[in-house]
């Protein structure tokens, strides 16, 4: 009922903008679509047997207790729903919100490792939006895993391996390999991280390619390092390296 | 009723195509009119996040993908920013808030904290140093190298030492604060929640004696490693957990540093 009552209500509000005198602009075409938005849906989300973290078109909205469901009203309509368990694949589904019901779901999630499957296509990667930012991206599952980022002009990438030891390789849009020039001593010693430098000099699809035994890994894909305030000079590294930073083998 | 065959065909069709062998189904257990209450966009979540919620619900996310600890919640409060620690810390100092944490450290904080409450409900867990905003390498000492090693991709979560005569106190072992308060079955009690939760590394003061709770000492045994002075390393029988021991004096004397990732 308050559904209809809403889109009665946005219908009229849609022949009046129909009717009017000049062209709406954006700002007001999204006030008016206001009242059509209210048409709510809800997702009642369950996940079995583990607790498990949930997005709703690409943001992260919560976690669902295995017990108990995780409540999203939003919009009806269409979303990407995108479930994720810690040392797991993701699952990605599309999802029909009804207006005015609530759509209680369970996503059944294996406990079992060797059934998770990578990726089939090469992840959107892109590097962070400050120069201490950085996308964080990680997996426990079967490689290789593939993540590209399409680039309009030379720029330079930096990737840092935080966690793992996989085989790395970046190709230019064409398939080459590109070479990864590994960060001075210094940088690397005062991190406990592996730095590797790469230069994406010609426009198109680059991808990095995370391959080799296996295992899990998580890595930054970096637009640059701080600016140092001193030198960069090893001689400066922080000769003790905490040992709960070095990276398992 | 139409409502649920449109919605369980719709997901049927996508989730046949779109799925992960491990997540092989959506299954849809109901669909039911929307309560006039629950008419308002947002998030209502089974249980208190420790993170920070905007005004609906929602997750305040930071540009890198980070969550902010809470300031305080049911079982938990942030350590640096309590009473004699506001400012304490050189990290908090610097960056003004240093509790921010990558989405699946921040879910096990959260699972952290709850097996805490169920056993210590009157005793608040201290958490300390996680990341900034946007994790990265922060140079406190302004030499121009990177600090705080461990505390740049949001995974690193440092919990003081709980404390059952005076709550809340901050306690360092080998400095002389308040030394006297350490109790260390209630620190052999966290250190066994977190290897529960599967933490990845552990890292504290050899000086608090973690391992003379026998549980503990059953539990972990001394990997073969060059010595090299500042810290002993052990692997416990889960195969996934690994405990560093510092040698020097007070460094890690406060608290446990836990990485928290389940990787595999």
């Amino acid at each position: 009922m308050r559904s209809r009552r809403f889109a009665s209500l946005g219908s009229l509000l849609l022949l009046l903008v129909a009717c009017g005198p000049k062209e709406p602009q954006p700002e007001e075409q999204a006030q008016r679509a206001r009242p059509m938005e209210r048409a709510l849906g809800a997702l009642a989300l369950h996940s079995d047997p583990a607790p498990a973290f949930v997005f709703i078109d690409g943001v992260f909205v919560g976690e669902t207790a295995a017990e108990a469901s995780l409540v999203v009203t939003r919009p009806a309509g269409e979303v990407d729903l995108r479930i994720a368990a810690p040392g797991r694949g993701d699952g990605i589904y599309r999802v029909e919100v009804p207006a005015g019901e609530k759509l209680t779901l369970k996503a059944t999630l294996t406990l079992d490792q060797s059934r998770w499957d990578r990726p089939t296509r090469p992840v959107p990667i892109g590097p962070g939006q400050d120069l201490r930012g950085a996308v964080l991206v990680g997996s426990s599952g079967p490689l290789p895993v593939t993540y590209e980022e399409t680039v309009a002009g030379p720029v330079e990438r930096i990737v840092c391996l935080v966690l793992g030891n996989p085989e790395l390789v970046v190709r230019d849009p064409d398939g080459e390999a590109l070479p990864l020039e590994a960060m001075p001593e210094g940088v690397q010693g005062a991190t406990g991280h592996r730095f590797l430098r790469v230069r994406l000099d010609r426009p198109g699809t680059h991808r990095l390619v995370v391959g080799g035994p296996g295992g899990g890994y998580v890595l930054r894909w970096m637009n640059g390092l701080p600016p140092l305030s001193g030198s960069d000079d090893p001689s400066l590294a922080k000769r003790r390296l905490a040992p709960e930073s070095l990276a398992p083998k | 009723m139409k409502a649920i065959l449109t919605a369980a065909a719709f997901v049927t069709l996508l989730v046949g195509a779109t799925t992960a062998q491990s997540y092989k189904t959506l299954e849809i257990l109901g669909s039911e009119a929307l309560p006039e209450a629950e008419a308002v966009t947002g998030v209502r979540h089974p249980r208190p996040p420790v993170y920070v919620l905007l005004e609906d619900g929602r997750p305040l996310v930071s540009e890198a993908g980070y969550l902010q600890l809470a300031g305080e919640g049911p079982g938990f409060y942030y350590g640096a920013g309590a009473g004699a620690r506001a400012g304490s810390s050189r990290a908090s100092r610097r960056l003004g808030s240093n509790n921010w944490g990558a989405i699946e450290a921040m879910g096990l904080t959260g699972r952290i904290v709850e097996r805490w409450r169920a056993r210590h409900p009157d005793i608040r867990l201290g958490i300390d140093e996680i990341s900034s905003r946007l994790g990265g390498f922060p140079d406190y000492d302004g030499d121009g190298i990177s600090d705080h090693l461990t505390h740049q991709a949001g995974m690193n979560v440092n919990f003081l030492l709980p404390c059952r005569r005076q709550p809340e106190v901050l306690i360092h072992v080998g400095t002389g604060r308040h030394e006297e308060l350490f109790d260390p079955g209630l620190f052999a009690d966290l250190v066994a929640i977190l290897v529960a939760e599967r933490a990845y590394h552990l890292t504290t003061n050899a000086a608090l004696g973690l391992l003379d709770d026998p549980d503990l000492r059953a539990a972990f045994a001394a990997e073969d490693r060059e010595d090299d002075g500042y810290a002993r390393s052990y692997r416990h029988a889960n195969g996934h957990t690994r405990l560093y021991l510092l040698t020097p004096r007070g460094d890690h004397g406060d608290h446990v540093n836990a990485l928290l990732w389940k990787g595999h």
